[in-house]
């Protein structure tokens, strides 16, 4: 084995960054073609629902059927429409947890939605989607054609994070010199470190405190110290 | 293990965010994973065909049952080009064998239908733990992840490919060449569909093998994340040292840092300097453009109105009064214009009979100002003239105005239908027959442009004195 030099200087991740005219960057989590074939199965469960509910119609002879076949129109054209631009995803996508956003994450509009969902038509050449998925499949960021058209991403939907309570003591001020990444991962291990393995959580903690001379079962405490430092809250409420 | 060497960003996620990353890690690597299945697929491909005596469902079943063999090598390529570690060509036929260790039995055994193929495969290759704590292992690494809902959605990708490459096959072929028979490229195993159909299919495998192993193994890498927390070692790693650390190595680069530093770090700019480079910067385009908008805004400062007037021309600035003048005749155009208006509705609304029906039946209900021997002498004298459209007219008026007379109330604008209606409903038969036959001659000649014949004129008449006579008795 030897080591080839990197093709890509960017760890490859489903996380694309969007920045915003305040130059905060919004995360957005691009999805790929199994939750979203689920999604598309899902909401083929439930276009079918609906279309059972309009067998009684069949009973009103000509008329019936006319209006029957208005409905079929109606649901198969604008239910994905319809749902994308009123709640930002069919019940499908929302079950799966995804959303259809445009590319600068701007939450998807009526053009933009139209035009993404009449493109179905393409890519569900020949038959079965077989030209989206391959498309999909090959795109980076996993759109369809109908996504490439409208400028469209379907996106994981941000769950609000479970935050925990501010820490009861006051905590340890952690050396100057930590950046903030740094100062995000001590977050991040004092909010994960009771799932972890008890010699795991040591070892993990005495990557950053060996250099400092703290080993063994202080080093965890030492760390969780210093997270309820940064997460200290102000006494006007705001996080420090 | 090196973290710091990671291609790809690992994070706690849920178990659908971790298939996505697979899915791109496969998407990178596609190339060479997929020239990797080949390389195993193929010597086994044809060696099954020549094992199954070439019947292709067979071979197909065989191909299909013995895929953890091609998928295992892709996953051992994946963990070596996750930690940077491209294999060379030289190490590539010790990675072929990879699907056929011992310890990957129970894949084509009895695992081979599990839905957690894809999770059990990093077990079983890269930890490779006896039973039982292999066991407890993978129910460890399988909670919360979706592996069976990724086994399955794989094999409906894989015959999504499969279907759209065959239709598109079939639809693709001109009519004039011998197409395929879909039919047969699902029933008949013998027909030469078929084979097309099992090289479809063989293909679209080749095609999502590598998205199926990539995912199945970010699921069990982001569980081991979630875990063991590779995220915040890596982070921890990347931290700054601590500064009793960095003193030493600094009085090792001491002689370096003690040689004259550039002279621009030394000098500050002066601070008149500062401010006009500070200027400039503000100028650029990124803090800030220009615009040119042009506006109409009332005069508020009446010396520079008097000014303006002195200047313009008559045309410029017209008199005060012509604006009134034009506004007040305006709204007189309007007025009269709405008066129009409601004059015409109004005549709209009133309602209008057709002027000669309405004399017609003037003549018939007005005052008996006409004696019966005047209409008579009247008819005479119009056939005399030898005008028997006219004479017909006659009568008839005067036999409306003779049922009129007898109570038989006709509506304005009555036709001479309505009329021969009305009278064959309410009058006797002695009377309703000649005057039918009065309203018949009328109407041909009304509309028919048809005059009666002078002798026909003069039998009606005979006819009309001789009931007016009777009910005149009354």
């Amino acid at each position: 084995m030897n080591r080839h030099p990197r093709e890509h200087a960017e760890p490859i991740d489903t996380l694309r960054l969007r920045e915003t005219p305040e130059g905060i960057d919004l995360g957005l989590r691009v999805a790929g073609p199994v939750p979203r074939a689920l999604a598309l199965a899902l909401d083929f469960l439930i276009r079918g629902g609906l279309y059972l509910l309009l067998l009684p119609l069949l009973a009103l002879a000509d008329l019936g059927i006319g209006l029957a076949l208005l409905a079929i129109f109606a649901i198969e054209w604008f239910y994905p429409v319809v749902f994308e631009v009123w709640r930002g995803a069919t019940p499908g996508k929302r079950a799966l947890g995804l959303r259809v956003v445009h590319e600068d994450a701007t939450p998807v509009g009526l053009p933009a939605s139209t035009l993404r969902n009449l493109l179905r038509t393409v890519d569900f050449l020949p038959a079965g989607y077989a030209l989206g998925l391959a498309v999909s499949l090959a795109d980076r960021d996993f759109r369809r054609i109908g996504d490439l058209a409208a400028a469209t991403l379907v996106v994981h939907d941000e769950r609000p994070a479970t935050r925990r309570g501010p820490a009861s003591t006051a905590g340890q001020r952690p050396p100057p010199e930590f950046d903030a990444a740094t100062r995000a991962a001590i977050l991040a291990f004092a909010e994960r470190a009771p799932a972890l393995a008890d010699a795991r959580r040591i070892e993990l903690a005495e990557v950053l405190t060996a250099p400092r001379g703290v080993r063994g079962t202080a080093a965890p405490a030492l760390i969780a110290d210093w997270a309820a430092w940064i997460d200290r809250v102000t006494p006007d409420g705001r996080a420090a | 293990m090196r973290l710091e060497r990671l291609t790809a960003r690992l994070r706690p996620c849920p178990a659908w965010q971790a298939i996505d990353l697979g899915f791109a890690l496969a998407r990178a690597w596609f190339p060479a994973l997929w020239a990797l299945w080949w390389c195993t697929a193929l010597p086994l491909t044809l060696m099954v065909l020549a094992l199954a005596w070439l019947h292709s469902d067979l071979w197909l079943l065989a191909l299909w049952w013995c895929k953890p063999i091609y998928e295992a090598p892709l996953l051992l390529w994946a963990s070596r080009a996750l930690f940077d570690e491209r294999p060379r060509r030289g190490a590539l036929p010790g990675m072929l064998g990879a699907g056929l260790r011992p310890r990957l039995l129970p894949l084509l055994l009895w695992r081979r239908l599990s839905p957690r193929r894809a999770l059990v495969l990093p077990l079983l290759l890269l930890e490779g733990l006896p039973g039982r704590a292999h066991r407890a292992r993978l129910r460890t690494l399988a909670e919360g992840s979706a592996s069976g809902w990724l086994t399955l959605v794989c094999y409906h990708l894989e015959a999504i490919l499969w279907g759209g490459m065959l239709l598109g096959l079939y639809l693709l072929i001109p009519e004039g060449l011998a197409g395929i028979d879909l039919v047969a490229a699902l029933d008949d195993s013998a027909s030469p569909a078929y084979w097309i159909s099992s090289a479809c299919y063989l293909l679209a495998c080749s095609l999502i093998a590598p998205f199926y192993v990539c995912a199945g193994f970010a699921l069990y890498l982001t569980r081991r994340t979630e875990l063991e927390g590779w995220d915040i070692e890596l982070a921890f790693r990347r931290a700054p040292p601590p500064p009793a650390a960095v003193l030493p190595a600094l009085a090792l680069l001491a002689p370096l840092l003690l040689a004259p530093p550039p002279a621009e770090a030394e000098t500050w700019p002066d601070p008149e300097a500062a401010r006009a480079r500070i200027a400039e910067v503000l100028d650029s385009p990124e803090f800030g453009t220009t615009r040119e908008v042009e506006l109409w805004l009332p005069v508020t400062d009446p010396a520079q109105r008097g000014t303006e007037d002195a200047e313009d021309s008559w045309a410029a600035t017209p008199p005060p009064w012509l604006a009134g003048t034009i506004q007040w005749g305006l709204v007189t155009l309007a007025a009269i214009a709405l008066l129009v208006l409601v004059r015409a509705l109004w005549r709209e609304r009133a309602p209008r009979l057709p002027r000669s029906t309405r004399t017609g039946h003037e003549a018939a209900s007005g005052p008996h100002a006409t004696s019966p021997l005047d209409h008579e002498s009247e008819i005479r004298r119009l056939l005399d003239a030898d005008d028997p459209g006219a004479a017909i007219g006659a009568l008839y008026r005067a036999s409306l105005e003779r049922l009129d007379r007898l109570g038989l109330s006709l509506p304005p604008g009555a036709t001479e239908g309505s009329c021969v209606q009305r009278a064959s409903a309410r009058l006797p038969r002695r009377i309703r027959v000649p005057f039918a036959a009065i309203a018949a001659a009328r109407r041909h000649a009304a509309y028919g442009d048809r005059a009666p014949s002078a002798a026909h004129v003069e039998r009606l008449l005979s006819h009309w004195r001789r009931w007016r006579g009777r009910t005149g008795a009354h």
